[in-house]
């Protein structure tokens, strides 16, 4: 009985940790830039896929880790690049384009959930439909649980990494601009914050974050061309649940929605994931729309 | 005012348009059997497009999981036929029932949050309905799906319309299973159709300026003593209701309901990319961007020794090392891309445009001389 809660508790804690880092970038896009990013799941992809092939390039030179490690530099460029180029390219073109901000509103989030396919399906290209398998930062279990080492590694992380993106943006002069952008976007340009070069920052910030998130899903469960789809629809659950662009209700809504998946994976059937967080987030949507905790960007308590 | 409701004020347009509808309607003469079937294919996905169309073109409110309609109208009528015995017909219209009930559960979210909360339910709609599926597989078969209703036509005896397997015309050299295909060809003809009479009836209506309203700005529409919501729940359901129809139709001709086929996220995307690449929001453009689509598909999908329209491609495989029909999705994905960018407003609007330069200049070359 003990075993069951500390397996219970731990399974909880690693799963929410991930849906945080995935969460947190998805939310800051969207609190600060205002646009929905459905390619946020696309850099998860990009991430645990280019780590794949890096580790199997590197893994004959050198060790296992080292190589994972080298791998997750490589998949961690590649994911800014592609995020740079999703800001500046595709986001920023569409202003380019389209006059009414209306528009551009709705055509980003049908541009970058037709990236996300083309994604989707290179991976599926050159990896095929099967599930693939990353290596290990950390082999074996806890003892005395099923809870991997893997996994408390991805916890640890997701911690210092929110610990650090707290710093950041209450100790830094980009963070606090990005702060004043969330809140109000012409303050923030009448003071001399430089928008567009802040937006590219919380693009490729957000991108790597969830490349992060990738790699350790990819090497805790497993990983398949189509491994973006429900983190990106948790995450959209998770922000919702927290406020828009709040990262305290993130990482707070994160931990309730994986408490409640891990509920129903360990004790009701796997087959159920998703379904209890999204009738949760109908409920929310429905009864408060802004969320437990308000729209802004809110840092620190 | 009049440019809100008609899209297509000029008379030329219009002369098109009918002459595009008698050339399919006569295409079957000239055409081999297995492109009539590809455009029987490509008549139901332009129907699919359309229903998207006149909700997420018109009211910009995006739907990314329209698939959710398309299943309930074709998982119904399967499920009704197979477990009652009733007749297609009732099976079908009790599905169009259901399915305009999925648009009102949609819709009624709709009356408290828009945009990207709107595309979020619609998003995660057809994921809960096929974790449904996949949970009660004994009902719903599941990934694999159900068995295929009885056709409307065909040459079993249970088809509603029997052809007799003796049937042949022989001025076209068809046999029966012929037949059969150029007479699903002119079923699905006929809905396409319908379907688009009604839709180009209610968006060049007021109904349609409020519709297009909501995209500039609720409060626009509530200022002018209408009910957004109202609207929305409206055009919900009735998309829904013709998404419903088209899938419960689609599944009594050579659909399967399937989830590869009805319900995937990959079939609400395909008629996300057909509108975009056709144009949103003039039901006409998502029509043509479907028919185009599926054509596109099909052919890359089941290319014959490289060629693609008659054009060697093998040069695809030599540079990538992939086969064209395994990127056939991506491909189409990219095409949609490339028309956000270079032909903004989808392909009808920039022909449309193009074309009337093409006479401006004629008119002026015509007064020099």
């Amino acid at each position: 009985m003990v075993e069951v809660l500390i397996n219970f508790l731990l399974n909880w804690l690693g799963r929410s940790a991930l849906y945080a880092l995935t969460a947190i970038g998805f939310t800051i896009i969207f609190g600060v830039g205002g646009v929905l990013n459905l390619a946020h799941g696309a850099s998860l992809t990009i991430g645990a896929f280019t780590t794949l092939v890096g580790f199997q390039r590197f893994s004959g030179s050198m060790g296992d880790v080292p190589a994972l490690l080298l791998g997750l530099v490589v998949a961690l460029v590649v994911v800014a690049v592609f995020n740079a180029i999703l800001y500046l390219l595709f986001v920023r073109g569409l202003e380019r384009v389209y006059a009414k901000p209306e528009q551009v509103a709705l055509l980003v989030m049908i541009v970058t959930v037709l990236l996300a396919l083309v994604v989707e399906e290179a991976v599926k290209l050159r990896f095929g439909e099967d599930p693939q398998v990353l290596e290990q930062f950390v082999g074996g279990t806890i003892p005395g649980t099923n809870v991997t080492q893997n996994l408390a590694l991805g916890f640890v992380v997701s911690w210092v990494l929110i610990a650090g993106l707290f710093v950041f943006i209450n100790r830094t002069k980009v963070g606090k601009a990005l702060v004043a952008a969330s809140m109000s976007r012409r303050g923030a340009r009448i003071v001399g914050v430089d928008i567009p070069r802040l937006f590219l920052v919380t693009w490729i910030l957000a991108g790597v974050l969830a490349a992060i998130a990738g790699v350790f899903i990819g090497s805790t469960y497993s990983m398949t061309y189509a491994m973006g789809r429900s983190p990106l629809v948790i995450s959209f659950a998770i922000v919702i649940l927290g406020g828009l662009g709040s990262i305290r209700g993130s990482v707070i809504a994160a931990y309730f929605i994986g408490l409640l998946e891990t509920v129903t994976v360990t004790f009701v059937d796997p087959n159920l994931l998703g379904i209890t967080s999204f009738l949760v987030l109908v409920l929310v949507l429905v009864v408060r729309p802004e969320g437990l905790y308000g729209r802004e960007l809110q840092v620190g308590a | 005012m009049f440019q809100l409701l008609s899209p297509f004020p000029l008379a030329t347009r219009h002369k098109l348009g009918v002459l595009a509808i008698l050339g399919l309607a006569i295409s079957p003469l000239f055409l081999n059997q297995i492109t009539i079937t590809r455009l029987t294919g490509a008549l139901f996905i332009a129907m699919f497009v359309m229903s998207w169309d006149v909700v997420s073109g018109y009211t910009g409110e995006i739907s990314f999981g329209h698939a959710f309609f398309f299943a309930l109208g074709g998982y119904s009528t399967t499920l009704l036929g197979s477990h009652f015995g009733l007749h297609p017909l009732i099976t079908i219209v009790a599905a169009v029932v259901v399915a305009a009930i999925g648009g009102l559960l949609i819709g009624i979210p709709a009356l408290r949050v828009s945009g990207p909360y709107l595309s979020l339910i619609t998003l995660i709609a057809p994921i809960l309905l096929l974790q449904v599926f996949i949970l009660y597989n004994g009902i719903f078969g599941g990934e694999s799906g159900l068995q295929s209703p009885d056709s409307l036509v065909g040459t079993q005896d249970e088809a509603v319309v029997t052809i007799a397997p003796e049937t042949s015309v022989e001025a076209l050299a068809w046999g029966a299973s012929d037949v059969v295909r150029v007479l699903e060809f002119y079923l699905a003809l006929g809905l396409f159709l319908f379907i688009m009479a009604i839709l180009l009836a209610v968006t060049r209506s007021n109904a349609g300026a409020v519709f297009y309203a909501i995209r500039s700005g609720e409060d626009v529409v509530a200022a002018t003593g209408k009910n957004p919501a109202k609207f929305k729940i409206f055009v919900f359901v009735l998309s829904a209701a013709i998404g419903g129809l088209v899938g419960a139709v689609f599944v009594h001709s050579r659909g399967t309901p399937t989830p590869s086929a009805l319900l995937e996220l990959e079939v609400s995307l395909l008629i996300i990319i057909a509108a975009v690449i056709g144009s949103m929001g003039t039901i006409t453009g998502a029509a043509i961007g479907g028919l185009f689509v599926h054509m596109v598909e099909k052919s890359l999908l089941e290319q014959m020794e490289n060629s693609f329209f008659g054009i060697d491609i093998s040069f695809v495989q030599d540079i990538t090392g992939y086969q064209i029909a395994d990127m056939s999705f991506m491909l189409l994905g990219v095409t949609a891309l490339v028309i956000i960018y270079a032909a903004p407003g989808g392909l009808l609007r920039w022909g449309l445009s193009k074309g009337d330069r093409w006479r401006e200049r004629l008119r002026n070359r015509g007064e020099k001389s």
